[in-house]
C-alpha cells in the first residue's frame, strides 16, 4: 500500500541521529516555552526561526514542528498546576484541570492530558498520512483561480476565529496584504512601498514582523499588566498514573476529542485553539451531570486536551498540501519553506517525499517523547514555573533580537521589528488581532500572483473566479462563513465561548 | 440623561440609551454589568476616545498612505496588471473598512481607549538602541543595554539583580550563538 511504503520512508528520515535530535530538542524546548506562561509558541518559533535557517529543511521543519505540539503538552501542565494557561488552546483546560489539582488529583489529570494527547497525536498522524496525498491529488488540479479563491477562504476562517470584531480582523487581513507587497513586483521589475530605502526593497523579513508583532508587543503588553498571583498547587505530585475509574471515565472523551480535533485541524483557520473549545463545549453538552464541568471533571481535560493535540497536529495539512496557513504558526513554517527555497503545495510531497513523509513520521516520534519524557520531568517543569517573569522577558528580548539580527546582519531590521512592536502594542490597545495581518502579510505576494495569472487566463474577465466551479465553491463557502459571523446569534455563541 | 444615572466616568457603559435602542440580540443590561473589565476611558471626549473609532481612524490612514504612496505605479489593465492594480484595490478597500468602522464606533462605541503606563514601551527604545550599538560596539556592549534597560521597563526592576542578568545573558549568548552555533556577530568593539 502506497502510504505504507510513504510511511518506511519517512521513519528512514526521521531516526537519523541528527533529524532526532532536532526533534528532541524541539519537542523539549516546545515544552519548555509552554510552561512558561508569558512566552508563547508562536513568538518562540518566531525566535528560533533564523537560527533553523542555517540547518537543512526537514530538521528545520522537524523542529519547529515538535516546538508546536510540545507547547501544547507544556501548556496543559501550567494550565492544571497553576491555572495559568501557557498558551491560548489552554485556556479550557485550566476551567476543570486546575480544579482537579485542588482536590488533589493533579497527578491524575497530568496523566490524562499526557496519554490523550499521545493518543490524539498518533491518530492525528495517521490521518495526515492517509488524507494529505488525496488532498495534493485534488489540489493538483487547481488553477490559479481556484488558489486565489482558496486563499480568500483561508484569510476568511482565520478573521471568523479571530477574538473581537470581525470587520476589524477583515481590516487587518486587508492591512496585511499590503505590507506583503512591500518591496519589488517579481513579475513587473517595480519597485512598491519602499519609500526610498535600498534595504525595503527586497520586501520586509517576516521575522521582523513575527518577532515584532508578536514577540515584542506581547513583551510591552504584559509589562503593562499587573502581575497576578501565582497559586502554585501541590509541590508534591507523587501519582501521576491515573486511576482505573478515571480511565474509564476518560476514554470516550478522549476518542471524542481526537476526531473533533482532527476534523476541525485540517479546516482552514483550524488548529489548536479552536478544536479544544469545541470539544470542551461538547463534552459539557453531552455530559449525563453537567453541572460537573468547572469543578474538576475529567472529561473537561481528557477531551480538549486530545482535541487540542490532534488539531495541531492535522493543522499542518493545509499547510503542506496546499501552501495554505491555517493560523500564524502555520504561516511561519511556510515562511521558514519559502526561505530554503521550497514553495509549498501540492507538489511538496512529490518533489520533496523525504522532507514531507519525514516530518510526518518525526511528528509520531515527538509525541512518544514527549509521553515518555513529560512524566518523569514533571518536577522539573514545576521548578520551572516559579521563574518569574521579570527574568524571563529579558532573556526573550535579548535571543529575539539576535535572531533577527542574524537573518540579514541588519541594523535595518531590528528598528524595524521595534517598530512593529509599537505598532502590535497599539494593535493590542485598540483590540485588533494581530494574527490576521501575519496571515495576510504572507499570502499578500502569492495572491497578487494568482490573480495575475488568473486574469490571464481569462483575458480579463474577472467572472472567472465564479464560472469555476471549485472556485465558486470556495468563494461561496467564505461569503457564508463571514454571513454567519455577522448573524447575531452566532456571534453571542462567539463572545460566550471566548469568556469562558 | 446618561450622566444622570451613570456618572462621569463610566461612559462605556452606556451601551443603551436614547441613541442606542437596545437591539433584539442585545438586551439591556443594568449598568453595573457591564462594568466588569473594562478600562476607564482618558479624556472627556467620549465620542471620539473610543477604541472602534481609533482603529477605523487608523485604517482610513493606511490605506489612504497606501494609495498615495501607490500613485506612481501603473494600475495597467485586468488582463494585463500593473504593480499599482493590487495595492490600489487593498488601499482602497481599506479605506471603505475603515470609514464603516469608524463610523459604527461614533454610532455605538462603549469602549474607550484604556490608557495604559508608558514604561512598558522602554523595551522597544531599547532594541532600537540595541540596533543602533550593535554594529560599532558589538554584542558585549550592547547585549547588557538591552538587558538592563530591557528589566527597567518592568514593574519590579532591581539594579543588581538586572546586571546580574545583563552579564548572564549576554555570557550565555554569546557562547551559544557565535561560538557555538557561528553566527556572524560580533562580540566586542572595533
Amino acid at each position: 500500500m502506497d502510504a505504507f511504503e510513504h510511511l518506511i520512508l519517512g521513519f528512514g528520515v526521521a531516526l537519523t541521529p541528527l533529524n532526532l535530535l532536532y526533534c528532541f530538542a524541539g519537542t523539549f524546548l516546545g515544552t519548555l516555552i509552554g510552561v512558561l506562561p508569558g512566552i508563547g509558541p508562536l513568538a518562540t518559533i518566531a525566535m528560533l526561526l533564523p537560527i533553523t535557517f542555517n540547518l537543512e529543511p526537514t530538521g528545520a521543519l522537524i523542529m519547529l514542528a515538535g516546538i508546536y505540539y510540545g507547547a501544547q503538552y507544556g501548556g496543559s501542565t501550567t494550565a492544571i498546576l497553576v491555572n495559568l494557561p501557557g498558551e491560548a488552546a489552554s485556556v479550557v483546560t485550566c476551567l476543570d484541570g486546575h480544579q482537579m489539582a485542588r482536590q488533589g488529583r493533579a497527578g491524575a489529570a497530568l496523566g490524562i492530558a499526557a496519554l490523550g494527547s499521545f493518543f490524539a497525536g498518533c491518530v492525528g498522524t495517521l490521518v495526515i498520512g492517509l488524507f494529505a496525498p488525496a488532498l495534493a491529488e485534488i489540489a493538483l488540479r487547481f488553477g490559479p483561480a481556484e488558489y486565489f479563491s482558496l486563499m480568500v477562504l483561508g484569510l476568511v476562517a482565520a478573521v471568523v476565529l479571530a477574538h473581537g470584531s470581525p470587520l476589524q480582523a477583515v481590516a487587518m487581513v486587508v492591512l496585511g496584504l499590503l505590507l506583503g507587497l512591500v518591496g519589488t513586483d517579481v513579475n513587473t521589475g517595480a519597485v512598491r512601498f519602499t519609500l526610498g530605502l535600498p534595504q525595503l526593497s527586497d520586501g520586509i523579513d517576516f521575522v521582523v514582523v513575527a518577532m515584532g508583532l508578536f514577540g515584542f508587543a506581547e513583551i510591552v503588553s504584559n509589562l503593562g499588566k499587573r502581575a497576578s498571583d501565582r497559586e502554585l498547587v501541590a509541590a508534591r505530585i507523587s501519582n501521576v498514573l491515573p486511576s482505573r475509574e478515571d480511565l474509564q471515565a476518560a476514554w470516550r472523551p478522549i476518542l471524542r476529542g481526537t476526531a473533533l480535533g482532527s476534523a476541525l485541524g485540517i479546516l482552514p483557520g483550524g488548529g489548536a485553539l479552536l478544536s479544544s473549545f469545541a470539544s470542551y463545549t461538547l463534552e459539557k453538552k453531552i455530559a449525563r451531570d453537567p453541572s460537573r464541568f468547572g469543578n474538576g471533571a475529567i472529561e473537561g481535560v481528557a477531551g480538549p486536551e486530545s482535541a487540542n493535540n490532534a488539531g495541531a497536529q492535522t493543522s499542518f495539512i493545509p499547510m503542506l498540501t496546499l501552501g495554505i496557513p491555517s493560523n500564524a504558526v502555520m504561516a511561519l513554517m511556510i515562511g521558514a519553506l519559502m526561505i530554503h527555497g521550497i514553495a509549498p503545495g501540492p507538489q511538496v510531497m512529490t518533489s520533496e517525499p523525504r522532507l514531507f513523509w519525514g516530518l510526518i513520521a518525526s511528528m509520531w516520534l515527538g509525541n512518544l517523547f514527549l509521553l515518555v519524557l513529560n512524566l518523569p520531568l514533571i518536577g522539573i517543569w514545576i521548578r520551572l514555573l516559579s521563574v518569574p517573569y521579570r527574568l524571563l522577558f529579558p532573556a526573550i528580548l535579548l535571543f529575539g533580537c539576535i535572531g533577527i539580527f542574524s537573518v540579514r546582519s541588519s541594523m535595518f531590521d531590528l528598528l524595524a521589528a521595534a517598530v512593529f512592536g509599537l505598532f502590535g502594542f497599539i494593535f493590542i490597545k485598540l483590540r485588533c488581532e494581530p494574527t490576521p495581518l501575519l496571515l495576510g502579510f504572507i499570502l499578500g505576494p502569492l495572491m497578487e500572483e494568482y490573480l495575475r495569472r488568473a486574469m490571464l487566463l481569462s483575458r480579463g474577465d474577472p467572472l472567472i473566479f465564479l464560472s469555476r466551479p471549485l472556485s465558486l465553491m470556495m468563494l461561496m463557502v467564505a461569503a457564508a462563513l463571514l454571513l454567519l459571523t455577522v448573524a447575531p446569534n452566532v456571534r453571542r455563541k462567539r463572545i460566550e465561548v471566548f469568556q469562558d | 440623561m446618561r450622566d444622570l444615572d451613570n456618572g462621569p466616568e463610566r461612559d462605556e457603559a452606556a451601551g443603551a440609551g436614547p441613541q442606542n435602542p437596545p437591539r433584539g440580540d442585545h438586551p439591556v443590561k443594568p449598568a453595573s454589568a457591564m462594568q466588569s473589565g473594562h478600562a476607564r476611558a482618558a479624556g472627556s471626549k467620549r465620542k471620539l476616545n473610543n477604541r472602534e473609532f481609533c482603529a477605523g481612524l487608523m485604517f482610513v490612514v493606511f490605506g489612504v498612505a497606501a494609495l498615495i504612496l501607490a500613485r506612481g505605479y501603473a494600475v495597467g489593465s485586468a488582463v494585463r496588471m500593473g504593480p499599482g492594480l493590487f495595492p490600489t484595490l487593498l488601499g482602497s478597500l481599506l479605506i471603505g473598512l475603515g470609514t464603516i468602522i469608524a463610523v459604527r464606533g461614533l454610532l455605538t462605541g462603549r469602549e474607550g481607549v484604556p490608557a495604559g503606563k508608558l514604561r512598558p514601551l522602554l523595551v522597544l527604545v531599547a532594541v532600537a538602541a540595541f540596533a543602533l550599538l550593535l554594529k560599532p560596539l558589538g554584542l558585549a556592549i550592547a547585549a547588557p543595554m538591552l538587558v538592563m534597560v530591557g528589566a527597567a521597563a518592568g514593574p519590579d526592576f532591581q539594579l543588581r539583580e538586572g546586571a546580574a542578568l545583563a552579564i548572564l545573558l549576554t555570557g550565555l549568548s554569546a557562547a551559544l550563538f557565535v561560538y557555538a552555533l557561528g553566527l556572524p556577530i560580533q562580540v566586542w568593539p572595533g
